[in-house]
């Protein structure tokens, strides 16, 4: 068995100690610049902001600078035994599902079935509460088992979404985990090819002290603009980001939640989720589960892995910004919940180190707002010492002059910090001939990373902003509730999108106006131009037919889109040829008897939830109010309550 | 083992000898692993949505909420726990490999 961690003390060390060293010189040179005068309170606040956030990117860079070197020197990121022989283990592959699209999820679990054979058992995870895609997804999974012929694709709708997606994994380890050694957690939007989850297994056979191995999912299958330029950047800076952690984390690896390979037995006996005391947002049903899992793992000796290069795990990006920072509000929420659970008892130091960058990466946002406040404030009121004499020249000046060099140099590591991992990543690729070419070649690359380095300049405040209101937002109590995800390509309306940032942009042009007439306005302007554009970036973004003018133009061009990618490409040609139900799927188990069937059957293997008298008596008022009038005005909530109620179905069945 | 010894009677075995007590507690921790020479579960079920259900409870793990003093503690242990942590994690990990 090679030796997993031999170089990941030292490794550690080293990052830890350039982190500190590049932080400690930073604020060193702004100390200098700040105390001409003595330290105000407002100059100590903006020092201590700017020491955290710098540490802060100061660690993201460091670490792709590890990976660009793990990745140049072909460094071994994965020390794990290899797979031997083929593997007797029983795994399943779990894919749950809220409200998704119907097509979409039966379309990736026949693409991966495919690719996957009839080695895995596949399980269609529901917590629907659309009573349309309840019955569409029953329907969907018959027509799939039908066509394929396969026996080991089951589907399982929970009618209480007791702890949501954590609490519908749990309930799958408590009734059918038993049977399997090894689950493969999904997303409603993941993929992943046979290949992949055949060496995964293999991984798990031959290391038994591995609970958790992570394949991180590269993003694919989307045509905005702003999904193409996320795309990019996943295929192009993604390696070398999860290269370092990798490196670095060694055997105290992170789940992130999908894509991912778990031993079925270490997880049910470490990983059951309690339920915070309190209300949400803090208290409650944990949201972001997945840190805490590995956390949890790890805190019982279990070992938790990346497997960076492994390939062949795929999920898709939300299509618009809008999509993208609704999705943060929920993982905001989540992630500063764990502000309950980083100092929890046993954990071990490399998990709360996961924890708290998991709750930086959302709290940065409104630290970053703060220390612009500040410094604006500072800037507004900065009155040179009276009397100040530097032979001659006007003071305010000469103090602007005297400290333009020291300013300089924290601009400009600051801008190596932020863009330096862009270019890192760029020479890592234009390395290996193969993969430039997959890309669009040398220009194409070239001119993808300036383009993409320009729109994440100005997409950075609009999400600053966001993330500042999510942050604040939670820490007033406001809870988010669990609404799914809008994954398929749209172009967004102008009045909606205007709607929605109008507000970025109002404060974009109020700060224009209050720096207007300072002498810093100059060096707000990257800053500000992210809130002045905010509407049109949004707009433009989410174009898909923009998405394609740029894929035409050799623009942010990745492997999955140049060279093919079989299993994508095998669940859109499914997805694009799928055939919608003809009919109201709710009403269809009313009027047709082989549906009415086929949910009854699956019903009865479902426990009832205990219903109350209330619903008794809606109970009947609903077979009557269907007998007498039919089911048109039916609320949602009517129809998951009739749904749910085998005798009455029956009975309505047998009357129609 | 010659012929006619007490372990040619399995539920005898099991109750008197420490090999069948073993074999025994072996079956009740018997974990997933253990089954992978039995049938697939769809064999078992055909027309049902999923296999029949094999329940077995997940421990609730605790995460205390933290407190000053576990904060403090908390932070004072990982001063310690750091060092050793970096340094010594991978001699660990190489020798419970070894082993």
């Amino acid at each position: 068995v090679p030796d997993t961690a031999s170089g990941v003390a030292p490794r550690r060390w080293l990052y830890l100690f350039l982190v500190v060293a590049s932080t400690v010189a930073a604020v060193t040179q702004m100390l200098g610049v700040l105390q001409i005068d003595g330290l105000t309170i407002r100059e100590a606040t903006i020092l201590l902001l700017f020491a955290i956030l710098f540490a802060w990117i100061a660690s993201s860079f460091w670490l792709t600078l590890f990976g660009t070197f793990a990745r140049l020197t072909r460094a071994e990121t994965l020390p794990l035994k290899p797979p031997s022989g083929v593997s007797a283990a029983r795994t399943a592959i779990l894919m749950p599902i809220y409200n998704e699209d119907v097509s979409r999820v039966f379309s990736g679990v026949r693409a991966i079935w495919e690719s996957a054979g009839s080695d895995f058992d596949f399980y269609i995870l529901s917590d629907s509460t659309n009573p349309a895609n309840w019955v569409a997804e029953e329907v969907e999974w018959q027509k799939l088992k039908t066509v394929l012929g396969a026996a080991n694709i089951f589907y399982r709708h929970r009618i209480r979404n007791i702890g949501r997606k954590a609490g519908n994994i749990q309930d799958f380890c408590e009734n059918w985990g038993q049977l399997y050694d090894y689950m493969v957690i999904l997303d409603a939007d993941s993929l992943m090819t046979g290949k992949t989850l055949a060496h995964l297994v293999g991984l798990m056979d031959a290391n038994p002290r591995a609970a958790l191995i992570q394949a991180p999912a590269q993003i694919v299958g989307r045509h905005s603009l702003f999904a193409r330029i996320q795309q990019f950047s996943s295929s192009v800076y993604g390696p070398i980001h999860t290269a370092g952690l990798a490196w670095l984390q060694g055997a105290d690896g992170n789940y992130w939640g999908h894509n991912a390979i778990i031993r079925v037995h270490a997880f049910m006996q470490h990983c059951g989720l309690p339920k915070l005391p309190g209300k949400p947002p803090f208290g409650g049903e944990i949201m972001s589960h997945d840190f805490v899992e590995a956390a949890l793992l790890r805190r019982a000796g279990w070992e938790v892995w990346m497997a960076p290069d492994i390939g062949g795990s795929f999920e898709e990006p939300p299509p618009t910004i809008s999509d993208h920072l609704l999705r943060d509000r929920r993982w905001c929420q989540g992630n500063l919940q764990h502000l309950r659970i980083v100092f929890a008892r046993g954990l071990t130091l490399p998990s709360r180190l996961h924890l708290a960058m998991g709750i930086m990466s959302y709290v940065a946002s409104p630290l970053w707002l703060l220390l612009l406040i500040v410094s604006a404030i500072e800037t507004l009121n900065y009155r040179p010492a009276p009397g100040a004499n530097f032979g001659g020249i006007e003071s305010s000046l000469a103090l602007a002059v005297s400290h333009a060099a020291e300013l300089g140099v924290l601009v400009l590591a600051t801008l190596v910090l932020l863009y330096g991992p862009k270019i890192l990543a760029m020479i890592v690729l234009l390395e290996d001939a193969e993969a430039t070419r997959a890309h669009g070649g040398t220009r194409a690359v070239i001119m993808s990373v300036i383009f993409e380095s320009l729109f994440s300049t100005l997409f950075a405040p609009v999400v600053m902003l966001q993330h500042s209101w999510y942050v604040l937002s939670i820490l007033l109590g406001i809870s988010t509730g669990w609404s799914s995800q809008q994954r398929g390509d749209r172009a967004l309306p102008l009045d909606f999108v205007a709607r929605g940032f109008a507000a970025h942009t109002l404060i974009g042009i109020i700060a224009t106006v209050i720096l207007w007439h300072t002498g810093v306005f100059g060096w707000y302007v990257p800053l500000l131009a992210g809130l002045w554009l905010a509407i049109p970036v949004v707009l433009i973004t989410s174009s898909p037919l923009l998405g394609r003018w740029t894929q035409s133009e050799s623009l942010f061009l990745t492997p999955a889109e140049t060279r093919g990618l079989k299993v994508l490409d095998r669940a859109h040609a499914l997805a694009g040829s799928h055939e919608e139900l003809s009919a109201d799927a709710r009403q269809l188990v009313l009027d047709d008897a082989q549906v009415r069937e086929l949910h009854l059957s699956l019903l009865a293997g479902t426990p009832a939830p205990p219903s109350s008298d209330d619903d008794r008596m809606r109970l009947w008022a609903l077979r009557e109010q269907a007998a007498r009038e039919g089911t048109s005005r039916f609320s949602r909530e009517d129809w998951s309550l009739l749904l749910s109620d085998a005798e009455s179905l029956k009975a309505l069945g047998a009357a129609g | 083992m010659s012929a006619g010894t007490i372990h040619h009677f399995a539920s005898l075995s099991r109750c008197i000898t420490v090999v069948g007590r073993a074999a025994l507690l072996d079956i009740l921790d018997m974990d997933s692993q253990s089954r992978t020479s039995e049938n697939h579960a769809e064999a078992v079920l055909l027309s049902a949505g999923a296999p029949l259900r094999c329940p077995r409870t997940m421990p609730v793990q605790t995460l205390t909420d933290p407190t000053p003093a576990s904060i403090a503690g908390t932070l004072f242990t990982a001063l310690f726990a750091l060092p050793r942590a970096l340094v010594l994690a991978p001699a660990v990990i190489g020798r419970s490999r070894r082993a």
